[in-house]
């Protein structure tokens, strides 16, 4: 099996780890004992992949290192937002003694170091921690590069910068495998875009935020961007799917709620009971896509939006007419058959899924289980 | 991306300039944003637009943003629809070109429009000697008018319109008119139960003027004046010569001190 990303190498060394805690529980219980040749030949190539894997990848062996590993993580994500921010206000302390010409090569350098320290930093440190450190300095360097020109020149705000932050993000995001530089990239690919939706529409850029519907562009082509493969990237997937779908849901709760800021040349209550159809349709397809194609963060943002949907409907219809007692007991009695419903849908799913793999595969364990058994697997 | 600024900038200042012109302290007053943080120093390109009343004289919704311009603007609105038909459009923005006229008849209609309040309130007070109330309002009435003639920007907004050409054809005076880039929303004014569009002039872009090193000095050996008595208004103390370019960017050629009259 070919191991690609950091993600598959330290899944990898995650199942070797359960199948050697699971070997021991099995040979304490003498369900099967393996014979001392067998056993050493099994530690001896878990061993060298594991040995393979650390080199190629530097993933956690074991839990200790797992949580070291947590923490590093947390102290470079803090590190790189201080210097960041350290650099952003290093050079707001100086520039004003600097003289135009010197401030414009400084501002245009800083990102190009910065990219040189990032691709450095990715090729002579596996583990990743530092050139997500530089990554984030450099994409601030970028930001503080062209919004400085624009001040030095008094140039007019355009949203052309989104985008070319966007591009600039993006680029370190792929090179760092960093999750955190590629959302600041989705967020501002998604504000270009929202802001140029806005302009088709005869509205001013800067004012995309007033209608939410300039974001259903960016929500699309955001979802659509997983299809291509993203193996290698760590949960670079879900990032964008996540993402795509805030970028749908939530002006579709606004608008369902507030019909007044939409483009569309309809009566406000038209446009709010439009949208109320369109967020739970869309929810309720989102769970039911995510259940299919295995999309955890696709089912889990489904749910929460289709909650959202039900409650502020519920808001809408009983808060004023129901005593709050019975307002709060018909939530609560709705999460629970939510949570029937879930669970059946669930087990609906593992069902399908042990047919199709008994199906695909006559050694998988559900192809022995009777069928009313199956839905317990998992 | 940054060639692409650049050769922008370039572009900008070549050629004959759109607009050339001295403006003072009052037009450009200094700001200092965050001034313990950040050494940069900018001035703030200070206009206003005379409204539909005799005393808003610093108003965004200019008399002359209505009806027909509106339309030319690109907008579309009911006017004098009653106030339940209309939709809740009010933050519809577009971005325009807006024409600003330096010290010319717009101003003068501004002091004229102080005069005509402290002799409105004077006339009062000489029906009603003895009101205290009365007394106060003279007494804002001529520091509106002294703050008119001393202190006040003298730049205003005097039209808009989409295409920036046409609008310097119109105010073709390169030394007294700036065309420069600036956002309209669209809101309405209640009469009745009737509601009118009116445009209101939210901002013009850019409104900050980055000071450059070799002005800045310029501008820093400029001697701090006396704090004048709270009476006394302080008169301006430096003036700039200041030029847009065919991007209708501007920037700063020289800043002088001006002698204290």
């Amino acid at each position: 099996m070919q191991i690609r990303s950091k993600t598959e190498a330290q899944q990898r060394a995650d199942q070797i780890e359960s199948f050697r805690a699971e070997l021991g529980i099995i040979e304490r219980e003498h369900v099967v004992t393996l014979d001392p040749g067998q056993q050493a030949s099994l530690a001896r190539y878990h061993g060298q992949l594991l040995e393979r894997l650390a080199a190629a990848f530097d993933i956690d062996a074991t839990n200790q290192e797992k949580q070291l590993s947590f923490g590093m993580r947390i102290t470079s994500f803090l590190g790189a937002l201080g210097l960041a921010a350290s650099v952003y206000f290093f050079y707001l302390q100086y520039w004003g003694g600097i003289a135009t010409k010197t401030q414009v090569i400084i501002l245009v350098a800083m990102p190009f170091l910065g990219l040189v320290l990032t691709i450095g930093a990715v090729r002579l440190e596996k583990s990743g921690y530092f050139s997500k450190l530089f990554a984030l300095v450099s994409l601030m360097c970028f930001v503080l590069n062209l919004s400085l020109l624009g001040q030095i020149f008094n140039i007019a705000p355009t949203p052309n910068a989104l985008l070319t932050w966007a591009m600039f993000a993006f680029l370190l995001a792929y090179a760092a495998d960093a999750r955190l530089l590629l959302a600041m990239g989705i967020v501002s690919f998604a504000a270009f875009l929202s802001a140029q939706a806005a302009t088709w529409n005869g509205c001013y850029w800067i004012s995309f935020g007033e209608r939410p519907e300039s974001f259903f562009p960016a929500a699309l082509c955001l979802f659509l961007v997983p299809l291509l493969p993203h193996r290698r990237y760590t949960g670079f997937a879900i990032v964008y799917r996540v993402f795509a779908m805030l970028l749908f849901f939530l002006p579709v709760l606004i608008l369902s709620n507030w019909g007044g800021i939409s483009y569309l040349e309809l009566p406000k209550e038209q446009i709010e009971y439009l949208y109320q159809i369109t967020g739970f349709v869309v929810s309720a397809l989102a769970i039911a896509l995510g259940i299919r194609k295995g999309w955890p963060e696709v089912v889990n943002t489904g749910n929460t939006f289709f909650t959202l949907f039900l409650y502020t409907k519920f808001y809408d219809w009983w808060w004023d007419w129901m005593p709050k007692y019975q307002f709060f007991l018909a939530i609560g009695m709705t999460a629970i058959l939510m949570l029937l419903v879930l669970k059946w849908m669930r087990h609906a799913s593992i069902r399908l899924k042990g047919e199709g793999a008994a199906w695909n595969h006559p050694l998988s364990p559900v192809f022995y289980l009777p069928p009313d058994l199956s839905c317990w697997q998992g | 991306m940054n060639f692409t600024v650049l050769s922008g900038v370039e572009d900008n200042r070549k050629g004959i300039p759109d607009a050339r012109l001295w403006l003072t302290e009052r037009e450009l007053p200094k700001i200092n944003v965050l001034e313990k943080e950040n050494s940069g120093l900018r001035l703030r390109l200070a206009w206003r637009a005379l409204g539909r009343e005799e005393n808003d004289v610093n108003d965004r919704m200019p008399f002359w943003l209505k009806g027909e311009k509106l339309e030319q603007l690109g907008f579309r609105f009911v006017d004098g629809a009653s106030s339940g038909n209309l939709r809740d459009r009010e933050s519809e923005s577009r971005e325009v070109f807006v024409a600003l006229e330096y010290n010319g008849p717009a101003y003068r209609d501004a002091v004229r429009r102080a005069e005509r309040a402290l002799e409105k309130e004077e006339e009062a007070l000489r029906a009603n000697p003895a009101d205290k109330g009365l007394l106060s309002s003279r007494q804002q009435a001529k520091k509106r008018v002294r703050s008119e003639e001393l202190t006040q920007s003298r730049l205003f907004a005097v039209d808009a319109g989409t295409d920036p050409r046409q609008l310097r054809a119109m105010y073709n005076d390169a030394s007294r008119f700036i065309v420069t880039r600036g956002v309209v929303s669209l809101t309405y004014r209640n009469e009745g139960d009737r509601k009118w569009a009116a445009g209101y002039l939210e901002s013009i872009s850019p409104d900050k003027v980055h000071v450059p090193l070799e002005h800045r000095l310029v501008l820093e050996a400029i001697p701090p004046q006396q704090k004048p008595p709270p009476s006394e208004w302080k008169p301006p103390s430096y003036e700039v010569e200041l030029v847009y370019g065919n991007r209708y960017e501007p920037w700063i050629t020289v800043i002088r001190p001006l002698e204290i009259q």
